[in-house]
């Protein structure tokens, strides 16, 4: 069994990660620091093709309908989208052969009506852009219903996510909430670490002009690449990034180059089984 | 080449013993008349005849010259020289005081002395000392005079800014350094994470910064030595010196005992930050520290002398509702001088120093505490062989219990689980000999070697893994991850998990090729066996010392300098060039996204890498006259390299050489005093370094919603380049020789034209506008100050 211990913080509150953030406070509050906002020129980075791939099947459903994004990597301080247009884009099933081509809808969307979803199956994305082949292959995961959505009552606002793993086999799973007060969405993930086929919880802690608002909670099957992946991809993306945090850096997802290995893609390719559910914050 | 260095070592030894007849010693220690304080580094020539001795750090010196009449002149820097016309036809013990050139509350800072021509000759080089007087006419932030800031002015020493609490030496790591107070070993040497240092400099007698060339009785640190060395207190009358400033106040108590033949020092030092807490902030927040310096000495007879000295320090910061935090440095030391001869002078010293630090954090509800205690017994001798020869050897051993912590849950309903992190214990054991040889009257050699030993101890238990790797690199997703544990291994109380040893030779060579100038070179070797492992700028009280063992090795330095030096215009004048190249095996980098924070498995977290540095140094110096001061300028550069090894894939920045966190191209200080009038002293120091190496984003991508951030590589880019201008200036109101009270007032500006030097740069959202802004933290703009001393 691997050891997953660090991975666990992501889902309790960032627990004993903020240490430093922590610390770093109290040196600002100490020194009486000031800080002002200032112009600095960024080594600006290759551009990349950028592969948000995520085939989501929900459970009780077909599962047939399907989108992928693809896009090109930005500047650090640039918030135009780059939708890339005119690319290639298939998912074979790799156990019967099966092949569906994705349609361009010419904004960065790729689109079908036709995916067939099989538990457990094997599938490869193959992307054709700019002459250069990237192609990933990953494995549909199964999730669980979502047992019970409680708030906590107390001092702190949470509401907790109930599920049950499956039994027998290492799993691991993530959930997002969208919120409308929130301009992204909160994700986290969860392993089923010393809990094999036991009740598992996630919380999301809610700011106060959530109360009297609807979230949307969805509850995703996924596999163990993809849980180190998204780990990180969480880690980074939590908006301020303070220099007394752990030196981050580049994350690469599965979706390699063929032809070019330097110029590889970012993103990921992943496909889950997924629950989706919405609850009043009351 | 280590038996060779072994073999020219031992075979030089013997000569001399051959040679040495009819020679007489005089022996004894070289004091200040006014309080009794026993000088180190003083000076006693034999005038006429190229021969000399210097007094080591307990004031003792030995010279050895054939029967004969000579005259003895004894000198120390500051000081009136004392001649003594001696018939030399047996041993002599001669004890000689010497009075201050000039009375005034503190001594001239850099006067040379006529003996000052010594330093030329003697194979001593990477090597700088301050005297306390020295540190105090530096302008410091707030008005605290600080001993580690004040080494920042030398050429080589760098720090990582403001609010950083270590120092960098010659392009080496912070926890590199060894730092030493009376012989114990100081953990972590700041107060107000980096505000003032530990140091109370009305405590302190001298300071030595061997940046290179260290000595062999000298272990442990890859980088260098910092050793302080605490006043021995007054043994002629009671003193009493104190000062109030802006951050805190001191008070120093100095008086004989027993009749002439002690004395003692108390000194006692406390913020009281906490009256200013409030008015910057609502809440009610606290930050203070405080510590005390203690030191006794007893003279039992002429051959046998006792210290004792201690420090307790401590820091405390509370902000309410969200932290609060407790840590601290004690030591206490007990030694016992002896000279079996008047040529073999031993120390023995018993050593406990203990480094203590906690936190509770109200939000999350948990409690972290940690302390490290090290227990020192160490046996030191210098030989005094001949007068072209002094030996120095001796043997040390420290035993380690770690405590890396215990995270306890405070509430019942706290996220954080209990978790006791693995103690460790270790031993360190060192041998050694070294000499200093006068070849000819051009050449002089010192060298010497060590033997060092560090044993990993039990009780505790390892984690076994997977093809012995406790890091696996994963392909796919380009990134490092945990091995796979199989099992585990225990260790019983005292068994040994884990040693090492190695050999460090050590060698410094002279040439004097005239009374002024000369060339040096030198060479040593250092083993550190225990790691500060920080993935945060700036060392900080959380992060966790980890000593070798199974899954980390020592780092090995090999350090090799030239340096050219001169001094100028009868003396007015110095010029010190030097030259190094320095290399580091087995230096650690965490890997990227590492969760270094009370990580009981740390080799899950880090890769085994190298470093290496090169530079030269400049330093020109003003040492005499109404003006002096110095001119500091570096050139260097500071990078490693961390390939993925066993682990598997190209390791850090894909294995290529990279920017250590600590590398600084340029590197300016000046640092100048000038005696405006007999009351007025004005002091002024400029400060240029290229900015430190940080990682910035190159670009963002959009995934899931998310905005996601890319990275360069590690180091890749810089924080704009640090400079700034401190002015001070000294008013003594009253020289009145008669009355014992004086007094001096002392104001200063910090960073007189206000540059916001970046502390550090990171990236935020605007709340407002939503676009993504660079924010600068800086730490103190133009900061004036006032303090006043006061001695009777």
């Amino acid at each position: 069994m691997m050891k997953r211990q660090k991975r666990k913080y992501i889902m309790q509150n960032n627990g004993v990660m903020s240490y430093n953030w922590l610390f770093a406070l109290v040196i600002l509050c100490l020194l009486s620091a000031c800080t002002e906002v200032v112009d600095i020129e960024l080594i600006e980075g290759k551009e990349r093709l950028v592969v948000d791939a995520a085939i989501n099947w929900e459970k009780n459903t077909d599962g047939n309908e399907q989108s992928i994004y693809l896009s090109t990597s930005l500047g650090f301080f640039e918030q135009t989208s780059s939708p890339v247009i005119g690319a290639i884009v298939t998912i074979v099933n790799n156990e019967n052969g099966v092949s569906v081509v994705f349609q361009d809808e010419n904004n960065g969307a790729y689109t079908t009506d036709t995916f067939v979803p099989v538990l457990d199956a094997s599938y490869t994305l193959t992307i054709v852009y700019n002459g250069e082949t990237y192609m990933a292959t990953e494995k549909l995961k199964q999730v669980t219903p979502i047992k019970s959505i409680t708030k906590e009552e107390g001092v702190r606002r949470r509401v907790n996510i109930l599920f049950d793993d499956i039994e027998g086999e290492e799993n691991y799973y993530m959930r997002k909430v969208t919120s409308s007060y929130k301009q992204q969405p909160s994700l986290a993930v969860k392993s089923d670490e010393n809990k094999d086929g036991l009740e598992l919880q996630t919380a999301y802690g809610y700011d106060e002009e959530e109360v009297n608002t609807t979230i949307g909670i969805t509850l995703y099957g996924i596999s163990r690449p993809y849980f180190e992946y998204m780990s990180l991809i969480i880690d980074q993306s939590r908006g301020d990034i303070s220099p007394f945090d752990v030196t981050p850096s580049e994350v690469r997802g599965n979706c390699t180059n063929i032809d070019n290995e330097d110029n590889y893609a970012l993103g990921y390719f992943s496909l889950s089984e997924v629950v989706v559910q919405d609850f009043l914050i009351f | 080449m280590n038996r060779i260095l072994l073999l020219i070592l031992f075979s030089s030894f013997c000569i001399p013993v051959l040679v040495a007849q009819n020679n007489y010693t005089i022996s004894g220690t070289i004091k200040d008349i006014q309080n009794g304080e026993t000088f180190i580094g003083a000076t006693v020539f034999i005038e006429g005849v190229n021969k000399g001795a210097v007094t080591n750090e307990y004031g003792f010196y030995s010279l050895t010259a054939p029967e004969g009449e000579y005259t003895l002149v004894f000198s120390y820097i500051g000081y009136g020289e004392v001649r003594r016309v001696t018939k030399l036809d047996k041993d002599i013990q001669m004890d000689v005081e010497l009075g201050s050139a000039v009375k005034e509350l503190v001594e001239v800072v850099v006067k040379a002395s006529a003996s000052e021509e010594s330093a030329i000759q003697k194979p001593e080089m990477g090597v700088n000392k301050l005297s306390a007087a020295a540190i105090k006419k530096v302008p410091v932030v707030m008005g605290e005079s600080d001993l580690v800031k004040s080494i920042q002015l030398l050429p080589g020493v760098t720090n990582a800014g403001e609010g950083a609490a270590g120092f960098n030496v010659r392009g080496g790591a912070e926890d590199q350094n060894l730092v030493l107070l009376d012989e114990a070993i100081i953990f972590n040497g700041a107060h107000l994470f980096g505000l003032v240092s530990i140091f109370n400099t009305d405590a302190i007698k001298d300071i030595k910064l061997y940046k290179g060339g260290v000595p062999a009785r000298f272990g442990g640190r890859a980088s260098s030595v910092l050793d302080v060395r605490q006043k021995d207190g007054n043994s002629k009358e009671l003193e009493v010196n104190g000062g109030l400033g802006l951050v805190s106040s001191r008070l120093t108590l100095q008086a004989p005992l027993f009749k002439d033949k002690g004395s003692f020092l108390v000194a006692g030092r406390t913020s009281y930050a906490q009256i200013f807490m409030p008015l910057i902030f609502d809440e009610d927040n606290t930050a203070n520290f405080y510590d005390l310096n203690l030191k006794a000495n007893y003279k039992i007879n002429q051959n046998n002398r006792i210290y004792l000295s201690g420090y307790l320090g401590n820091d405390r910061l509370d902000i309410e509702d969200l932290f609060q935090n407790n840590y601290g440095n004690t030591s206490i030391n007990l030694r016992w001088n002896h000279l079996f001869s008047d040529k073999l002078f031993s120390n023995l010293s018993l050593i406990y120093s203990n480094y203590d630090y906690q936190q509770e954090i109200l939000v999350n509800n948990s409690q972290w505490q940690y302390d490290i205690d090290n227990y020192n017994l160490k046996y030191d001798f210098k030989y005094y062989l001949t007068d072209k020869m002094k030996l120095s050897f001796g043997a040390s051993t420290i035993y380690y219990d770690f405590n890396p912590g215990v995270i306890t849950p405070t509430t019942d309903d706290s996220n954080i689980p209990l978790r006791t992190l693995d103690k460790k214990y270790a031993l360190e054991s060192g041998i050694y000999i070294g000499s200093e040889h006068t070849l000819t009257d051009k050449w002089s050699v010192s060298y010497g070697a060590r033997l060092s030993h560090f044993a990993r101890l039990g009780d505790q238990t390892i984690n076994l893994y997977e093809n012995n790797s406790p890091l696996v690199y994963n392909d796919e997703l380009g990134i490092y991850e945990e091995g796979r544990v199989i099992g585990q291994e225990s260790f019983g109380e005292g068994e040994v998990i884990e040693q090492y040893a190695n050999i460090e030779p050590r060698i410094a060579l002279s040439y004097q090729l005239n009374t002024n100038t000369s060339f040096k070179a030198s060479y040593n070797k250092m083993s550190q066996y225990l790691h500060l492992i920080s993935n945060t700028a700036s060392a900080s009280p959380t992060d966790v010392w980890v000593p070798s063992g199974t899954f980390i090795k020592p780092q090995l330095a090999n350090q090799y300098a030239i340096g050219f030096f001169k001094n100028l215009y009868d003396n007015n004048y110095s010029l010190e060039v030097e030259s190094y190249f320095k290399t580091v095996d087995n230096r650690l980098d965490y890997i990227n996204s590492a969760d270094l924070v009370a990580q009981n498995t740390i080799e899950t977290e880090i890769l085994t890498g190298e470093s290496r540095s090169y530079g030269v140094e400049f330093l020109l110096k003003k040492n005499k006259g109404s003006f002096t001061g110095w001119l500091a300028y570096t050139l260097s550069k500071s990078e490693q390299r961390t390939p993925g090894g066993e682990a598997g894939g190209l390791g850090i920045n894909n294995g290529n050489w990279y920017n250590t966190a600590y590398d600084r191209t340029h590197d300016i200080s000046i640092a100048g005093n000038y005696q405006l009038t007999e009351k007025w002293n004005i002091g002024a120091n400029f400060i240029f370094q290229t900015g430190r190496p940080v990682t910035y984003p190159s670009g963002q991508f959009q995934y899931q919603g998310l905005s996601v951030p890319i990275y360069t590589d590690r180091n890749e880019e810089r924080l704009p380049a640090y400079h700034r201008l401190d002015v001070s200036a000294t008013y003594q109101p009253r020289k009145n020789n008669d009355k014992k009270w004086q007094s001096e007032w002392v104001f200063g500006i910090y960073n007189i034209y206000n540059r916001t030097n970046a502390q550090s740069i990171s990236f935020e959202q605007n709340r407002e506008t939503g676009q993504t802004e660079a924010v600068k933290t800086y730490i103190f703009g133009i900061l004036p100050s006032i303090a006043y001393n006061f001695k009777f």
